[in-house]
């Protein structure tokens, strides 16, 4: 906690860095990426399903960022909340262009672990992200969205609303409608994942 | 869609949580080609809009400050643009003493050797100068 507290207050803010790199110091950019990255690939590989075009999405993103760098406007956006924006479009885009309102099957995907039990019929934890993951894809595309970003991600509910252009009551409903959906289609295998009736 | 019992919720919310809480762990993690490829692209941006500087940035301060400077600043470019317009006015609609004295020039009545007819052209045709 302490050294959380202690991160915050010698990090220069995602907003510094950016304004660096657009007065043309290259070195900013590093900081940056190793800031965001990260995010924006978990976060495009669960609308994606699958990381390799995840970093695709991820890369283009990034480059868009660069570009707009000496033109950012102080107070305009959170700079992480516009790269998340961007990555949102860049994702609808390549699920849309490729006829598919889903992310690709989970017998198809690399990078995340197949959900099937171990030897003792108990989901270890990649299983268990992995099985997440696969009822994740079933939702429709802006529940998808809103829950990955509120409980993946663990953004607040205005930062997800500026993210998918709509309202914080919007973000709300979309949560809990695609909460319910996850549990519906996850309680039927409770027992795998290690949890006994209460 | 299945509501669930109230008694349940809780229960639900809490194991929705906990695989919420493991995919936040298995978070597939960047490459290093991918960070090497987001850094590729800065560089290039960065390189890019330095060149696009040093190539058109001169050129524009030559166009705009150095024309600014031949003419001796805002001031002097807005003096040159008073005459052009008063030469404009003279050349479109000449004043009836301007046409006088070029006529009597174009005669040959002024331009003589004898000085004193320069006070001739003062006296009569500009008495603005105590004539």
């Amino acid at each position: 906690m302490e050294r959380a507290s202690l991160m915050a207050q010698t990090e220069a803010p995602d907003e510094v860095l950016l304004r660096r790199f657009g007065a043309g110091e290259a070195v900013a950019a590093r900081e940056l990426s190793e800031r965001l990255v990260p995010r924006l690939l978990g976060y495009a590989s669960r609308l994606l399903g699958d990381p390799a075009e995840a970093e695709d999405v991820v890369q283009e993103a990034m480059l868009r960022l660069w570009r707009i760098a000496p033109e950012w406007e102080s107070g305009r956006a959170q700079v992480s909340t516009w790269v998340y924006r961007v990555t949102t479009n860049l994702c609808t885009d390549r699920l849309r262009r490729g006829g598919r309102q889903k992310p690709t099957a989970p017998e198809d995907m690399v990078g995340f672990a197949d959900p099937a039990p171990g030897a003792e019929g108990v989901l270890d934890a990649t299983e268990k992200a992995a099985a997440l993951q696969a009822a994740l894809q079933e939702l429709p595309e802006r529940q998808r969205q809103a829950v990955v970003l509120r409980h993946i991600e663990g953004l607040s509910n205005p930062e997800i609303a500026v993210i998918m252009d709509t309202g914080v009551e919007a973000v709300e409903s979309l949560t809990a409608r695609g909460k319910r959906a996850l549990t519906a289609a996850l309680m039927p295998h409770r027992e795998e994942y290690g949890y006994q009736d209460d | 869609m299945t509501d669930l019992p109230e008694n349940r919720k809780d229960t639900s919310e809490e194991k929705l949580e906990d695989l919420f809480a493991a995919a936040r762990k298995a978070a597939p993690q960047p490459s290093e080609d991918l960070m090497a490829r987001v850094l590729s692209d800065a560089e290039a941006v960065c390189l890019a809009r330095a060149t696009q500087t040093t190539q058109a940035g001169p050129a524009a301060r030559f166009s705009l400050s150095s024309m600014l400077d031949a003419f001796g600043g805002w001031a002097g470019a807005g003096g040159l643009a008073a005459a052009g317009l008063v030469g404009l006015w003279v050349g479109v609609a000449p004043p009836e003493t301007l046409q006088s004295t070029l006529g009597l020039i174009l005669a040959g009545d002024v331009l003589s050797s004898d000085p004193g007819n320069l006070w001739i052209i003062e006296d009569t045709y500009l008495p603005g100068l105590g004539g």
